[in-house]
């Protein structure tokens, strides 16, 4: 009895102490989101204000007025989602090929994927600028989505996932005549949905995020990212926190409400980078 | 065993050779012809043909490219004249250089071990909860999926000199403090917003690992009579071992590339306190100076290949 009484001591100042932390945790972004409210005035006026005291909308309009952010957010959607797109399905069928066909030189070439792994954007990325401005691709979509479509880690992730797939099914459908693309598109992608989920979500999230790459390679207002536009309109010279503080708030909803929907996917995406096995 | 590694149609060819009893037809269809092999696998080579070539062009060719560049005195506007290793020497002698390293092992080294500090007492408190343990992973991983030009933002309104941080050390008796404008204060201003968003990350990994640990250790351990700490000490500490291993690589990788923070919050200032190495890179690379940008480069590759060296041994050692 004694011990149980102990344990449920216990139990309630970890619930404390964790309940406390996470206050702490959110307290910046409710800070954003009360901030994003309230008439320039009273950004810096304290005692600080949490709960707004009218759900105005007027910074919200404003940001839209000071800088082209419908256009941003434009840019940063498509070019997210075909980066997305086009790595998840390139990543599948490499990833399947390294997993599941025989040919000469599988595994050269792969360990030369893998090595590639190890080459950090941050340390090309001077050259491949100067290589892509020689494309004439500097500030145009090409320019901004291509150099960003990186396979080396999504071959990696789908071929470890399809190790485990039974040749069983993949023999029978060979026997049944099917082509490779045939059996990739009928077969392969099907019974490998979660995987790509995976994969799709770190990519998504990643390019969302992409600060560095679209900095360097847009120099026109319309073809700046949110991240690049928000960066931006911050070192203008007369910062409005209200209306970056409304900005940041509607570049941050698209993801809130994808984590909320799709949690488990969600960290299982984000965290793919650190669970290699 | 070499048989498993044929083709499936080469498979179905001996087995028909077989049944046709014609024992050297099979030794002859299985001896090597590389480029039949080759002919034969098009639609594997097809299936990786696209990331292969994006890889070279966009990896490799900019990757030799900026190896020649980097002995070179190229500045964008005249054509560029080989100079040796004269770009090496000088970011070696060089104090900006020098201060990169020292700011950016600094931020690697504090933002780790207190990242992975929080990050482990949170996982281990949650992995106690019997209730509400999906709300508490879910809430502390909201951070992790906020973009980090956003987190700068905020924090930077935050550190702001009449912002809410100095509002509450005031109410503590405190004088306002310059977050980000003392130059002994910023980088660590930028360390712990970095650690608040990257913390959920890690807090995930651990707590995956920590129930990984099977139960049966902790009850062994509570009938040989150890205690709350001399059971974490030698239960849970060695079961997490290869995740603090894991989690080290993997955050010296991200730690030493940081950029977004210090571009948004401080832009290297003041005084080149929050200078890292990539925003280095970066600021070079504005004022054209590209050989001397290319060898910073290299350095860089240098230094993060060894420590991706390191990562890939412990891996393959795991796999073994």
């Amino acid at each position: 009895m004694g011990e149980f009484r102990k344990k449920k001591i216990q139990l309630f100042f970890i619930y404390l102490f964790l309940s406390a932390g996470l206050i702490l945790n959110l307290a910046p972004l409710a800070w954003m989101l009360s901030t994003s409210f309230k008439p320039g005035s009273e950004v810096f006026r304290f005692p600080p204000k949490w709960i707004p005291d009218s759900l105005e909308l007027v910074n919200y309009k404003k940001v839209f007025s000071m800088i082209p952010f419908e256009r941003y957010y434009l840019n940063s959607i498509l070019s997210a989602l075909l980066i997305t797109f086009i790595t998840v399905l390139l990543c599948m069928m490499a990833g399947y090929a390294f997993a599941k066909m025989k040919f000469p030189g599988r595994n050269i070439l792969f360990m030369f994927f893998l090595i590639t792994l190890m080459i950090p954007f941050q340390a090309t990325m001077i050259p491949l600028f100067r290589m892509v401005s020689s494309f004439g691709w500097i500030d145009t979509f090409q320019g901004l989505i291509i150099p960003q479509i990186s396979t080396a880690f999504g071959i990696f992730l789908v071929r470890q996932f399809m190790l485990s797939m039974p040749d069983a099914i993949l023999e029978a459908a060979q026997i049944d005549g099917c082509s490779e693309m045939r059996k990739f598109w009928h077969i392969v992608v099907p019974m490998n949905g979660s995987v790509m989920a995976t994969l799709a979500i770190f990519t998504f999230n990643t390019a969302w995020n992409n600060l560095l790459w679209p900095l360097l390679v847009t120099n026109s207002e319309k073809m700046r990212t949110l991240p690049v536009g928000m960066a931006l309109f911050k070192s203008s010279r007369d910062i409005d926190w209200t209306a970056i503080m409304a900005g940041s708030v509607m570049s941050l909803i698209p993801m809130i409400i994808l984590f909320l929907l799709m949690q488990k996917q969600f960290i299982r995406g984000i965290t793919a980078g650190a669970v290699k096995e | 065993m070499g048989e498993l590694y044929l083709p499936l149609t080469e498979r179905m060819e001996n087995m028909s050779g077989h049944i046709t009893t014609e024992p050297d037809r099979i030794l002859v269809s299985r001896k090597p012809n590389i480029f039949r092999e080759m002919i034969r696998s098009k639609e594997a080579y097809g299936f990786i043909l696209i990331p292969l070539i994006l890889l070279i062009v966009f990896s490799l060719i900019p990757m030799l490219y900026g190896f020649f560049m980097s002995f070179t005195n190229w500045n964008g506007l005249q054509s560029p004249k080989y100079i040796g290793i004269e770009n090496y020497t000088n970011i070696l002698q060089s104090k900006d250089f020098h201060k990169a390293l020292m700011n950016t092992v600094k931020f690697s080294i504090v933002s780790l071990a207190a990242g992975m500090g929080v990050a482990l007492i949170l996982a281990l408190g949650i992995d106690k909860l019997t209730r509400l343990q999906n709300f508490f992973k879910v809430t502390y991983f909201i951070p992790v999926i906020t973009p980090m030009v956003v987190v700068s933002l905020v924090w930077s309104l935050i550190y702001n000199e009449k912002g809410l941080l100095n509002y509450f050390i005031g109410v503590m008796g405190i004088e306002p403090v310059g977050w980000l404008t003392d130059k002994k204060i910023a980088m660590y201003s930028i360390i712990f917003t970095s650690v608040w968003q990257g913390m959920g990350f890690s807090m995930i990994i651990f707590l995956a690992a920590l129930q990984k640990i099977p139960e049966h250790l902790y009850e062994a351990a509570k009938i040989d009579g150890a205690g709350g700490f001399k059971s974490f000490w030698n239960v849970t500490f060695p079961g997490l071992k290869d995740t603090f291993a894991f989690l080290l690589i993997y955050g010296v990788i991200g730690a030493f590339n940081v950029f977004d923070q210090i571009y948004v919050m401080t832009a290297g200032g003041p005084v080149k306190s929050t200078e890292t190495i990539v925003f280095q890179i970066f600021t070079n690379f504005r004022y054209l100076k590209l050989g001397y940008t290319s060898a910073l480069s290299y350095i860089f590759l240098f230094m993060l290949l060894i420590i991706s060296l390191i990562q890939f041994k412990l891996i393959y050692k795991k796999e073994e």
